[in-house]
């Protein structure tokens, strides 16, 4: 890293230092000097537009823009001259002569940077005695937003987020001077799924969300600081209530590290379900054929009365548990501590993709890469990953990537947000992403170029491959182009969609991965190297939980128990006479997993604990309603290994539960003595026995959330290289890296379709 | 036939049977087929990018400085200068002339480009060879579609006679000339507006630093400049710097095209030594104001400089950028506007300051909202509906316009009223008071209501 190098200057009479290249305005704000913006926003460069910020800088002969004037050694700067004054004034001026002023009926009215600096530095009356500009309010740009024209007063932030953050122009500026306007390409309204930021960063009440409109006002909301739930980013939120009852909205908590200060649509849109009447109200029992509400003692009465039966008859290991990956860790810990210790079972596991050969206990460690280090990262390689469909803000930090100068290597099905950036395209089918990297690993080793391959067993193995692909179809131009980039890469993030390795073809494509990411220098380089991109907000936390037949939490060795597949009836077994879900909704997989259901229907005790009404709950003997995210504290494990905490911001609603109080409940029924009945006790007992949150607490949590300790530390050296990696790799498929034909390539872009 | 098109209007009749200065951007006038290769050869034309092509681009760069050539768009900063600052890195480089030729009161690119292209054309290798580049651009204001005709079919010829593209004259210099059409934005005319133009973006100026001699045209170095400078640029290094710098003043060397237009009675362009002065353009070659009338006052060098007041000393101010300057204007683009004594200055002004609001670009708040408030304000001051206040608001609101704007645009559409009211202050206030114009057809009549 260079040295930084400071800058003196002096603003308002006091010395500030400054870094070199920084700008007045933000130079003034590291001083705690404000100066007003409104174009200017800290993710994008300065544009110098909307004039705010103009400020007396001695020594020029105009005032100028403190968002675009870099500051310079001496500089002696003023925000409350007159000449500032006056400058800043005259735009305040401008800025409200067409304005409608209609704060009393507008959404923004309270939290509007116009109405707040106007009052700072505007004058109590006006001098415009002319006619304002005249349009019609509520011009739907699209399905989410709605602009009024006459609010605008174009600082442009919404259009440069188009330009500069989607990179996709969803919104122009149409005609010219003052009669310029926001608008869209003509006939394409504005369909981004990331549109909802623009409401977020316009200063003024010109784009709203039409979900929003006339819902609160802001003075009446409520901020609660929490996590998203909608995919495993863990975007960090602000859970916004009306009078502390109704969810309202989301607004994005800037979090440099996660989000960058952006929610994509689904999320910021994904409240309904909170208060939806849908939700389940009351406990429910079984009777005969159909479920009928009972008062929660009477549920919990039926449910420990029947476990101990069927404990007492069958053995414990006739009881399992599966677990859905929307828990919080504290939920997920105190489930596998319910089964593992109250009722002696390893019968535990929850819906993921499959890791191959990779030990339990390796899993944390290979997984370094992190979202914020995509922006150091030199080549961005997406193996049978997208992204832009299952974790939208990624989409955004990778265009800021490559932006920065980063080149964007896909393996896989096309990426239609992504496909146009990218150096290099290996347009194979999901299921032949891993014998893509086998051939490149194959490549590197033949050239000599690849590090870390001490076996020769696995050298051989590789030279072998290189020879059966050099014979059979050759290595394709892609593949060579993607190890020349991977050659010269100083820094090299791979994301893998978890679902990958269940593809067929793709059974040891983490190991295989990790091979590549060794050969290339990249295994276990904090920040890049691999990163696992999961399907939900705690999939990761379910893992660390030990929500694993194979090993509890932390990744601790225990006796295998049943998977979930052995669970729901693999092989033409009913193994289980009680199952407990917690959160999940197995039956939905059966028929991915080509299973009967005869394991369901074989129960004798099915309990479910839900916020809806699900396919499984429906078979259940007793339906527990629980309590969403919103309503409950607690911590989730995001995509990157980042533990985040949220917090409630409403009480449950009537008649439900959250699941940790449900579990402790059920604990204490089946004779534990139980102590630790919140949210931070329990995280504190995770962190005390689980060597993978070492030293983690909601104090140090905070706002921001932090990575596993691990992935903070994670080094080479301390990776010990292990010697599952050393083994030779297994035989691959026939590889078809050729060229991709045209049939092939249509082919492609379908199942890309398919899944966005 | 475009052969056989009428080209720019002929010149306006002299008072003299010769003219004052022997032409030499204007040559084409009186000369036949100028437009055409072989008669602009016949005429000397490419014989300064054969003696270019023999020199270093140094040597390029130096006699062009030692020339005094300074650019005609309006700043008046001196083009070897401006080449000079272009750094020696390898990649790409760009030239590009700015023939957006926007200014009211302005019109001498347009008679250059139809009618004499191939003088553009060669100044425009012969700095693409000065700085090292491969490429120029001739960005075209859309009106110009005649000239922009005749510019492409130049280029072709020129290509077909090997002076354009690979290896021209046989030297290894290669060179492509691609004419672009603006789409009719007075703001593409400045020089970064221009080149997010030229790049396919919307006509709104850049942010400096950097400036386009680091990161111009796709963000690599680039040298700008006007329309005429390049054409004057053959005659430098045919003739040399020194036979260059014998014409002109000491600090402005060189000749230049004089518009002249308004209420005059010979309007059109005259090609004059730089310092001539406006006695001489106006009263002598012009024949002073139309129609009998007296001359109220003129713009000296396009609707971005103060209006002057036709003193003594100011008809006999030489017109360079020292002289003008002195009195409280500036040489601009050599647009010179006439207004005879039958002009009500209120409309006058209105007028201008109507076309920098049709204009704004709209980017920054001041030139966006402050122009489309002087003409509300202005425009009912003309009405007969001005207010006591009036003056010292539109004052004001010009002040809070003037030096806040993002780009020059801004800072000029006050310029009108301002140097008409020092002038004229009367007969604003008469505005107010009598709600009707002091002078002009509608002096007298009652105006307010009527429209």
């Amino acid at each position: 890293m260079a040295e930084v190098e400071y800058v003196n200057l002096s603003i308002n009479g006091q010395a500030i230092q400054g870094r070199k290249g920084q700008t007045i305005w933000q130079a003034a704000k590291d001083a705690g000097i404000f100066i007003p913006i409104y174009c200017y926003h800290p993710k994008m460069p300065p544009l110098g537009a909307c004039r705010i910020c103009l400020v007396e800088v001695e020594k020029t002969p105009k005032p100028q823009a403190a968002c675009t004037t870099a500051i310079a050694e001496g500089m002696v700067v003023r925000t409350e001259s007159i000449i500032a004054e006056k400058a800043r004034g005259g735009v305040m001026e401008f800025l409200l002569i067409n304005h409608p002023l209609d704060c009393p009926i507008c959404d923004k009215g309270g939290e509007c940077d116009l109405q707040n600096y106007a009052v700072d530095f505007g004058q109590s009356t006006g001098r415009f005695q002319e006619e304002k500009r005249h349009l019609g309010k509520a011009l739907e740009l699209g399905p989410t937003i709605a602009l009024d024209r006459e609010r605008c007063i174009m600082c442009q932030r919404c259009v440069r987020f188009g330009s500069e953050i989607v990179q996709d122009e969803g919104l122009i500026i149409l005609e010219r001077g003052a009669e310029s306007e926001i608008g869209t390409f003509p006939g394409k309204p504005y369909i981004s799924q990331f549109s909802g930021n623009v409401t977020e960063i316009c200063p003024v009440g010109a784009l709203t969300s039409r979900t929003y409109r006339f819902k609160a006002r802001p003075w009446e909301l409520k901020h609660t600081p929490s996590v998203c739930t909608h995919c495993s980013v863990g975007c960090n939120i602000e859970v916004d209530t009306r009078l502390g009852r109704e969810v309202v909205r989301f607004m994005s908590r800037t979090n440099d590290a996660v989000d960058d200060g952006w929610l994509c649509d689904k999320g910021r849109y994904g409240y309904g379900f909170i208060q939806s009447e849908q939700r389940l109200r009351t406990p429910l029992i079984r009777k005969g054929a159909s479920l009928v509400p009972a008062t929660w003692a009477e549920a919990f009465d039926f449910i420990i009365t029947r476990l101990n039966e069927i404990k007492g008859q069958y053995g414990s290991q006739a009881i399992g548990g599966i677990a859905g990956t929307h828990s919080t860790n504290e939920e997920l810990y105190l489930f596998q501590k319910l089964l593992r210790g109250l009722v002696g079972t390893n019968n535990i596991d929850h819906k993921h993709g499959s890791f191959g050969s990779v030990p339990g206990a390796a899993i944390p460690a290979i997984h370094t890469a992190t979202i914020e280090g995509l922006e150091t990262a030199k080549l961005i390689v997406l193996v049978g990953a997208n992204p832009s469909a299952r974790q939208p803000i990624v989409e955004l930090r990778i265009k800021k990537a490559l932006k920065a100068g980063a080149k964007l290597a896909i393996i896989g099905p096309s990426i239609k947000a992504l496909d146009r950036f990218a150096a290099v395209r290996l347009p194979v089918a999901l299921g032949q992403v891993e014998a893509a990297l086998h051939a490149s690993l194959a490549l590197l080793s033949k050239n000599g170029t690849a590090k870390g391959l001490q076996s020769e067993a696995l050298k051989n193995s590789l030279n072998e491959a290189y020879n059966s692909y050099d014979a059979g179809t050759g290595l394709s131009a892609e593949v060579q182009t993607l190890v020349g980039l991977l050659e010269g890469a100083e820094r090299v993030t791979f994301l893998y969609d978890e679902l990958t390795p269940d593809v067929k073809g793709n059974q040891d494509l983490v190991a295989t991965l990790a091979r590549l990411a060794l050969a290339t220098g990249q295994l276990g380089l904090p920040g890049v190297g691999i990163g696992r991109l999961v399907e939900d907000n705690n999939s990761w936390g379910a893992l660390d939980m030990g929500i694993t037949p194979a090993f509890g939490p932390g990744y601790s060795q225990t006796t295998a128990g049943l998977s979930y597949a052995e669970m729901l009836g693999a092989n033409g077994q009913t193994p289980l006479k009680a199952l407990l879900v917690l959160g999940a909704n197995p039956v939905s997989h059966l028929q991915e997993l080509g299973l009967s259901g005869d394991a369901i229907t074989n129960l004798e005790l099915l309990v479910v604990q839900e916020l809806f009404m699900s396919e499984t709950a429906e078979r259940a003997h007793v339906v527990l309603p629980s309590a969403s995210f919103a309503e409950k504290d607690g911590t989730f494990t995001n995509t990157e290994g980042r533990v985040q905490q949220i917090a409630a911001a409403i009480q449950p609603l009537q008649g439900t539960a959250p699941d940790a109080a449900i579990l402790l409940e059920l604990a204490g029924r089946l004779g534990a003595d139980v102590k630790t009945r919140n949210s931070q006790g329990l995280f504190e007992e995770i962190a005390r026995t689980t060597q993978l949150y070492k030293g983690l607490s909601f104090n140090n949590l905070g706002q921001e959330g932090m990575l596993r300790p691990l992935e903070r530390e994670a080094q080479a050296e301390n990776l010990q290289i292990p010697d599952w990696l050393q083994n030779a790799t297994r035989p691959q498929p026939e590889v078809l890296i050729g060229t991709a034909n045209a049939e092939l390539e249509q082919a492609l872009e379908a199942s890309g379709k398919a899944q966005s | 036939m475009a052969q056989q098109e009428q080209i720019f209007p002929p010149p306006p009749p002299l008072l003299t049977d010769k003219p004052p200065f022997e032409y030499q951007l204007l040559k084409h006038r009186g000369i036949p087929g100028f437009d055409k290769l072989e008669v602009y050869r016949a005429n000397g034309g490419y014989k300064g990018l054969e003696r270019t092509l023999s020199m270093q681009p140094d040597e390029v760069v130096a006699e062009v400085k030692a020339s005094g050539l300074r650019g005609r768009g309006g700043a008046g900063f001196p083009a070897g200068m401006k080449w000079s600052f272009i750094p020696k890195v390898s990649g790409p480089k760009y030239v590009t002339c700015n023939t957006d030729e926007s200014e009211p009161g302005t019109f001498k690119d347009h008679e250059l480009i139809e009618n004499n292209p191939h003088q553009l054309i060669e100044g425009v290798l012969i700095t693409c060879y000065a700085i090292g580049s491969e490429h120029g651009f001739i960005y075209c204001r859309g009106e110009f579609a005649r000239g922009i005709r005749v510019l492409k079919r130049a280029v072709e010829e020129a290509r077909a006679a090997g002076l354009v593209g690979k290896n021209i004259l046989g030297t290894g210099f290669n060179c492509e000339v691609v004419i672009h059409s603006g789409a009719g934005a007075y703001i593409c005319g400045e020089e970064s507006a221009l080149l997010e133009s030229l790049e396919g973006k919307r006509g709104y100026p850049r942010l400096r630093p950097p400036f386009p001699a680091v990161a111009g045209l796709y963000a690599r170095p680039t040298v700008i400049n006007n329309c005429e400078t390049l054409s004057n640029v053959p005659h430098v290094m045919r003739e040399g710097a020194e036979w260059y710098s014998k014409f002109g003043t000491e600090k402005t060397k060189g000749f230049r095209v004089y518009c002249l237009s308004g209420h005059v009675e010979r309007p059109g362009n005259y090609e004059l030594e730089c310092g001539t002065t406006f006695r001489t353009l106006i009263n002598e070659l012009g024949g002073g104001a139309w129609k009998g009338r007296k001359i109220k006052c003129f713009i000296p060098g396009g609707s971005s400089t103060p209006i002057l007041a036709p003193t003594d000393e100011v008809m006999d101010t030489p017109m360079d950028f020292e002289g003008i300057a002195a009195r409280g204007s500036m040489q601009g683009s050599a647009g010179v506007v006439i207004f005879d004594d039958q002009t009500c200055i209120v409309g006058a002004v209105l007028r201008l300051v109507e076309f920098y609001k049709e204009e704004s670009c709209g980017k920054c708040t001041p030139c966006r909202e402050g122009t489309q408030w002087l003409v509300q304000m202005l425009h009912r001051l003309e009405n007969g509906e001005g207010r006591p206040g009036d003056l010292e608001l539109i004052t004001d609101v010009g002040s809070n316009i003037a030096g806040k704007s993002f780009c020059l645009l801004g800072d000029s559409a006050p310029v009108p009223y301002n140097s008409a009211l020092k002038l004229f202050r009367e007969e604003f206030e008469y505005h107010i008071t009598h709600k009707t114009c002091m002078v002009g057809p509608r002096a007298g009549k009652q105006l307010a209501g009527v429209h």
